[in-house]
């Protein structure tokens, strides 16, 4: 059957997630077995009418997923599907589906859709029965495969200029200027016998041509700078920065099998995000001074831009981020400990909350504390307070905004002694009270960032091992870090909570990040880890046995999607020349998002139940 | 006595008869004599089908079908592995404007099937069933005028027409000028916009709001085919 003749179903499903991805036989072969039913306010789906049927899809209308005990599962609108994780059942469903108001339907049939499932991964992943298939399946990104070092595999050839005017030895300076001009270029180079001789810049042309009031007829290889150095534009890009670095130059010849191929200069390399906030750290660590601080801080938006652009994990994201924020940190540290001379017992910087979980992102506020080797006397912790109360300032200054709650080394409070630290944390996890260990609750998060590394990593080590033998701490921890549910989904413009209430916006930090976290934290601190980034933890947490490995891909997939939602709303915002948030308005996800979102909160509602039963075993001890 | 005033049994016996009649071609009697459902029959017990005709205008001297777009229902559902669209061959002068309209090119059409031949064929598959139309006059008409059966004939099929469920249904909006038109009348049902002018896409479209105006009416309960018969004629 000809596609023309029924547009709006092909329409629709050509434009509806994952079947946009088939080709178009595929998508006839889909539209031509669809069946469409029309139900009403009183109908439901259930048992034999849903399980087995197939993948349906909602065309105009709303319906609602309600589990076998009544509660909510989902509730979907125009574009949304449901069915898929019933195909392989019988007889009883998992939930029934309703519909709030009149509703058109078309179905996929179920053998239908196995016949799409088997040509086309995209849709199979799609419709994995297992959510974290689903995510995985959300994206591919530009650094998986190599980590971070995607910088250290791109080819010189790959962002180089092209093309490099070529002259002889004849040429004219005139030749040479047209040759440039023509090339919209920056250089030429003046070859003999396919050999490199010499190069010609613009700057060469005004200072060595024009200011010395040579005749244009004059041969260009008179202002040539002779002893080319060029390289081969399969080289790594690195090594075109060496050479620049190496010979202070700032244009390089490109050259593939020896001919002349185009150039590269470092404003082609700094379009390259991960080189340019490898620029940022150098040039933070030399920095003269804090105004020039203050003002290399602009640049982290440009970077953060272009890594989001390239498509690069958020997880990678968050290292960069965090990375920048280090060396922000250890700069201005330095240089208030270097003013206000030797400190008078040794002493370490560390971070807290965000950075220490090296998650840091654009919103997150400052947190770190001091410890000392030994207690200080009033006028010793002076010295302290002084370095802190400074560096704090200059940080926020930097764009890292103070803590509202203030978890600063600037707190008294969080200035203390190795003893009194380790003192603190023993009792926050033998009271076991909540408020308590809200309170603190950044601080079970610490990483080292300046000064005696020993005495940081002696410090979360002791929390380490006391927290591990705690239950009752841990099952505290899971009642504090489970109290906050995700939303069901998305609902139109609403954002859908588990207890039925609409919610203009989603809070993807409150509602979702942060979830994963704390099940995270809950984990790796159970099982002893000393790693601090969520999925680090994670990892632990699988090669100590707490957690299953399908536990980890549920968690890990559901994390790093809602990352990427996060960073795509904060690019976008930055882009309108908007305020940066954590909120997402409903109406501006896309079907994809708030599928893939509905699927994330999914595990994470699992997953907290899960950690429930895990860790309730710990509360046993006191009933 | 009381079979005289089911509709359907009168139905039946007027196609009886129509079979019978002059003029009607020798391969076709047999198919007016095929039973059809009963007015206590389950409408979704039936088979109903939702036809759909592309002609050269609405002069039925001298305009001809052009194409033709077939689908069923099937236990409530319009079922697509059942549709087809077949073009008919024309060899007549094509009016212009229903050329825009229709999409349907000289050069397409007369690639088409022998008429009589789609016609006989379209009937067979009707005979005994439920047919579904938007303005079902066009279609009957033309199958009649095409098979050279006489105009008084009735035709073996249960024709339910979607413009008169409307009017039964919202008499008040209904009344309003353009407001019996397919799409005006999907819109009003709350059913997606839709581009149609080919034969198929309107019988989908057709079949979808007989769908939505059969819950309207009638809810979850399974209407008996009398009742929409009865709405359909009145």
């Amino acid at each position: 059957m000809d596609q023309s003749l029924l547009p709006n179903i092909y329409d629709f499903i050509s434009h509806t997630y994952p079947f946009s991805k088939l080709d178009p036989l595929e998508k006839d072969a889909v539209t031509t077995a669809v069946k469409i039913s029309y139900h009403s306010t009183q109908d439901e789906l259930c048992d034999e009418t849903l399980a087995g049927a197939g993948l349906f899809m909602i065309r105009t209308g709303a319906a609602e997923e309600v589990n076998r005990d009544g509660s909510l599962r989902a509730k979907l609108s125009v574009g949304d599907t449901f069915g898929y994780t019933q195909i392989e059942k019988e007889g009883r469903s998992d939930y029934k589906v309703t519909f709030p108001e009149n509703t058109l339907l078309y179905l996929i049939p179920k053998t239908v859709l196995q016949f799409v499932i088997s040509r086309s991964k995209t849709v199979g992943d799609y419709f994995n029965s297992n959510e974290w298939v689903r995510l995985r399946s959300s994206h591919s990104y530009s650094d998986e495969e190599q980590g971070l070092g995607g910088f250290a595999s791109m080819k010189v050839g790959e962002c180089c200029r092209r093309p490099l005017p070529v002259l002889t030895l004849e040429s004219t300076i005139r030749q040479a200027a047209q040759a440039i001009t023509s090339a919209h270029g920056y250089l030429a180079v003046i070859a003999d016998q396919g050999a490199l001789k010499g190069v010609v810049t613009k700057s060469d042309l005004a200072a060595r041509a024009i200011a010395a009031g040579l005749p244009y007829s004059e041969r260009a290889s008179r202002i040539m700078t002779p002893g080319v150095i060029s390289i081969d534009a399969q080289k790594p890009l690195y090594q075109a920065l060496d050479l620049m670095v190496m010979h202070n130059l700032r244009c390089i010849p490109v050259t593939e099998n020896g001919a002349p191929a185009g150039y590269i200069t470092p404003s082609q390399m700094l379009q390259n995000s991960t080189l340019s906030s490898v620029y940022l750290l150098h040039d933070i660590r030399s920095a003269p001074d804090l105004k020039t601080l203050v003002k290399l801080s602009g640049r982290t938006r440009g970077i953060f831009r272009g890594m989001v652009g390239a498509n690069m994990q958020p997880r990678s994201i968050q290292r960069m981020m965090s990375r920048i924020a280090d060396v922000f940190s250890q700069v201005l540290i330095a240089k208030a400990a270097a003013e206000l001379g030797p400190a008078p017992c040794g002493w370490a910087w560390f971070a807290a909350g965000s950075l220490a979980r090296t998650e840091l992102q654009f919103l997150s506020d400052q947190d770190s504390g001091i410890v000392t080797e030994r207690e200080t006397t009033k006028e010793e912790d002076q010295y302290f307070a002084a370095l802190a109360d400074r560096v704090c300032h200059e940080l926020d200054e930097c764009g890292y905004p103070l803590c509202e709650g203030n978890y600063m080394a600037s707190n008294p409070k969080w200035r203390q002694s190795y003893s009194s630290w380790a003192r603190s944390y023993d009792e926050w996890i033998a009271c076991n009270s909540e408020e308590a260990i809200l309170s603190s609750m950044v601080f079970l998060d610490i990483r080292h960032l300046y000064g005696d590394e020993f005495l940081v990593n002696k410090l979360r080590d002791h929390l380490r091992s006391t927290v591990s033998k705690n239950s009752r701490f841990l099952a505290t921890l899971c009642t504090i870090g489970t109290k906050a549910a995700p939303p069901l989904g998305t609902f139109r413009q609403f954002v859908l909570t588990n207890d039925g209430r609409n919610t203009p916006y989603l809070d993807i930090k409150k509602q979702g990040v942060n979830l994963v976290i704390a099940l995270a934290r809950l984990y790796g601190l159970q099982s002893g880890s000393t790693a601090t980034e969520t999925l680090s933890r994670l990892k632990d947490a699988v090669a100590a046995g707490a957690l299953r490995e399908e536990d980890f891909r549920e968690l890990s997939e559901a994390f790093t999607f809602l990352n990427s939602v996060r960073f795509a709303h904060q690019l976008a915002a930055m882009d309108q020349g908007q305020k940066l948030t954590n909120t997402i308005v409903p109406s501006e996800l896309s079907q994809f998002e708030r599928n893939h979102l509905r699927d994330a909160f999914r595990i994470i509602a699992k997953q907290q139940q899960a950690a429930r039963v895990r860790f309730a075993s710990g509360m046993g001890i006191l009933r | 006595m009381i079979k005289f005033f089911d509709p359907l049994a009168r139905l039946q016996a007027k196609a009886r008869a129509s079979g019978r009649e002059s003029g009607v071609p020798e391969d076709l009697r047999s198919l007016f004599d095929t039973p059809l459902p009963k007015s206590s029959d389950s409408v979704f017990d039936c088979k109903i089908i939702s036809l759909d005709f592309e002609t050269t205008g609405m002069n039925f001297q001298k305009d001809a079908v052009i194409s033709e777009g077939y689908a069923e229902i099937r236990s409530r559902t319009v079922d697509f592995s059942t549709a087809f669209h077949s073009l008919i061959k024309y060899d007549g002068p094509v009016n212009p404007g229903a050329a825009v309209v229709n999409q349907l090119t000289p050069e397409l059409t007369e690639h088409g099937l022998d008429p009589k031949e789609a016609l006989t064929e379209l009937l067979k598959r009707l005979a005994g069933g439920v047919v579904i139309t938007h303005c079902g006059i066009i279609e009957m008409t033309f199958i009649k005028k095409t098979l050279g059966l006489p105009d008084r004939s009735v035709l073996p099929a249960v024709f339910l027409d979607t413009m008169r469920f409307e009017q039964a249904l919202d008499p008040v909006n209904a009344a309003r000028p353009g407001a019996l038109q397919l799409s005006a009348v999907r819109r009003r049902r709350g059913l997606p916009d839709y581009e149609g002018h080919n034969a198929l896409a309107d019988a989908v479209a057709t079949a979808e709001l007989f769908l939505a105006q059969v819950q309207a009416g009638f809810g979850k309960k399974k209407p008996a085919l009398g009742a929409l018969y009865k709405m359909a004629h009145a």
